[in-house]
């Protein structure tokens, strides 16, 4: 009886032990949305967007002035305060995210239409050049204020996450503001062309 | 000079005393008559304080601030699916462990009173419960009753004894962390096991118990043995009791992993959530403790200078030898510290083996030393509890 009872006692200790390993297993894997993952997992979201949140119709302005109720909750770490009439980015590389724009999104048609993504600059810091790529595929440059129009390869995004980035040359202080800014975003479109 | 276990106390004048604490019957009257007192004080206190600031709430409104709100959002809804509140709607209760918020509801379910007024009781009742298995424990391991009764009265009277009867966890895990330590010196080791599963399903700290297991077993070994493989696995491996009551140890916590991976669909979202309270990664607690050290106009500073005094505490069981009770105080003060001062000084307090530290180095006082400490520990408790009303930062 009392080695029936050993048994028993190494055999619950060792079932116990392999859940704790299984467990610990799925913590490798968490089953979340994309908002969850790239917030509280990687940390690369800046602002909470919410369950959902990252999901762009085609169209949707994307504001980044601070008057605005619906101003972006789309950006990654490097970017600076919202401000009147748009937001700085932040040293040499600043992201947005998108998720839920399906490669044919809108099309009801048989061939691809061109997507683009128009950016609306409000201003650019003296000698600063940002070059925005697409899911890391260079896409364009920007070196002056103005409205840029730049076309987004076929076929993207190929996974759920449409990634913006910014990479900058030239950033630094802007006048008697020490932060780093490069480019100043007022407004960010994705949309396809109308034939 | 007044020592621990002096000798002059056990002449015929304070046996009595020695007989009455060793009695389990009048061990627990004397501690719940103790902590009833002391209850009763932060409620006189109350009436003062709110008599002075025209406060419109009740008792337990004053009471009820801070963290309690997480703690009725699980008993009253249980875990969220995702987030809701916060600044920007990213805060969500995965942070609480569900041992307690469980053991409110239950009751709650049979008692349907206020959480706070039922908070109010279960907790003082664990609170007291603590004490008198902690004099047990002290009694066990220092044959000291004076050093029992002087650690009961910082606890039940001292700084932030209020914790212990709030909607918070203090008093359960206080509860469990003595009762495993209790169990293990005495090697009951199923029922420390259990102990330790209700604390890391109470506290995410519960699960480091394994921790003073492992120094409990390496000083219990290296106390009687020359090392040689085979006896050092297989005497933990041989014996079954404590290969399961070292095995149960996590199982609160790994529960509550389990039920997070269903729920949110991430395990470690208890961790994850803390972003939410603007908690970034783990860094090195020293660097912590010296920002806040060197940050003297702000309430951090007070904060940080407690977890100087934690240091010292692990450092007064390090040079007594008492591996397991250093451990644990060494990883109470090391991990909290690892990501803010914010909140050290209850989870010192809370955690049964700083202050156990502190008062085995008082046993070098002169009597009237001893006074002034409790003296100071009673105002100082005063003047944080009046900071708990005052919803002060200083007190979270």
């Amino acid at each position: 009886m009392k080695k029936m009872i050993s048994v028993c006692g190494y055999a619950v200790s060792a079932l116990l032990f392999l859940s704790y390993v299984v467990i610990l297993g799925t913590s490798l894997f968490p089953d979340v949305c994309a908002e969850y993952r790239l917030y509280y997992i990687d940390k690369d979201l800046q602002d909470w967007p919410g369950y959902g949140g990252l999901q762009y119709r085609l169209g949707t302005p994307v504001v980044f002035r601070s008057t605005a109720e619906d101003r972006t909750k789309r950006r990654g770490n490097s970017w600076n305060s919202f401000e009147e009439d748009g937001c700085w980015t932040y040293g040499d590389h600043s992201a947005l995210y998108f998720s839920g724009i399906s490669p044919e999104d809108g099309n009801s048609g048989t061939e691809t239409p061109e997507r683009y993504v128009e950016i609306e600059v409000q201003e650019v810091r003296e000698g600063a050049v940002s070059e925005v790529c697409a899911n890391g595929e260079p896409i364009g440059q920007i070196a002056s204020a103005g409205t840029f129009r730049f076309e987004l390869p076929q076929g993207m995004p190929e996974g759920d996450i449409l990634l913006l980035e910014f990479f900058t040359e030239g950033f630094g202080a802007v006048g008697e503001d020490a932060r780093n800014q490069g480019i100043k975003v007022r407004e960010i479109v994705i949309d396809d062309a109308v034939e | 000079m007044m020592r621990w276990n002096n000798g002059d106390r056990n002449a015929d004048g304070w046996k009595k005393i020695r007989e009455k604490l060793e009695d389990t019957k009048w061990l627990v009257f004397i501690v719940f008559a103790m902590v009833a007192v002391s209850r009763l004080l932060i409620y006189l206190n109350f009436l003062i304080w709110s008599g002075r600031n025209s406060f419109d709430g009740g008792f337990f409104d004053a009471l009820s601030i801070y963290d309690t709100a997480w703690y009725k959002s699980i008993i009253g809804d249980g875990y969220w699916a995702e987030p809701r509140w916060g600044d920007q709607g990213d805060s969500a209760n995965w942070a609480f462990f569900p041992f307690y918020p469980l053991l409110i509801r239950g009751i709650h379910a049979i008692l349907p009173f206020d959480y706070d007024l039922l908070a109010f009781f279960v907790n003082s009742v664990f609170f007291a419960f603590a004490l008198v298995l902690a004099v047990k424990y002290i009694l066990f391991t220092r044959e000291d009753w004076l050093h029992a009764l002087v650690f009961v009265f910082l606890m039940a009277f001292g700084v932030y004894n209020f914790y212990f009867s709030l909607l918070y966890t203090e008093a359960p895990f206080l509860f469990f962390v003595i009762a495993f330590f209790y169990c293990m010196e005495r090697k009951r080791y199923l029922w420390m096991g259990v102990a330790g599963a209700f604390a890391s399903g109470t506290r995410n700290l519960g699960i480091m118990l394994v921790f003073p297991l492992a120094a409990h077993y390496l000083a219990e070994y290296f106390g009687s043995n020359r090392f040689r493989l085979k006896t050092f696995f297989g005497n933990f491996f041989g014996n079954v009791r404590l290969v399961l009551g070292t095995v149960l140890i996590p199982f609160g916590f790994f529960s509550y992993m389990l039920h997070l991976y269903f729920r949110v669909g991430d395990s470690l979202a208890f961790v994850h959530i803390e972003r939410s309270w603007g908690k970034g990664d783990l860094t090195n607690p020293f660097r912590v403790l010296w920002n806040s050290l060197v940050n003297v106009d702000s309430f951090v500073f007070y904060l940080s200078l407690w977890g100087v005094w934690g240091i010292y505490c692990a450092w007064l069981l390090l040079c007594r030898k008492r591996w397991a009770e250093f451990v644990m105080a060494f990883l109470v003060v090391m991990i909290p510290l690892s990501a803010s001062v914010i909140g050290v000084p209850r989870y010192l307090m809370g955690c049964f083996v700083p202050l156990l530290g502190f008062t085995d180095g008082m046993g070098k006082w002169q009597k009237s030393q001893i006074f002034a400490l409790c003296i100071f520990s009673l105002v100082l408790g005063e003047i944080c509890l009046w900071g708990w009303f005052d919803v002060e930062a200083f007190v979270m």
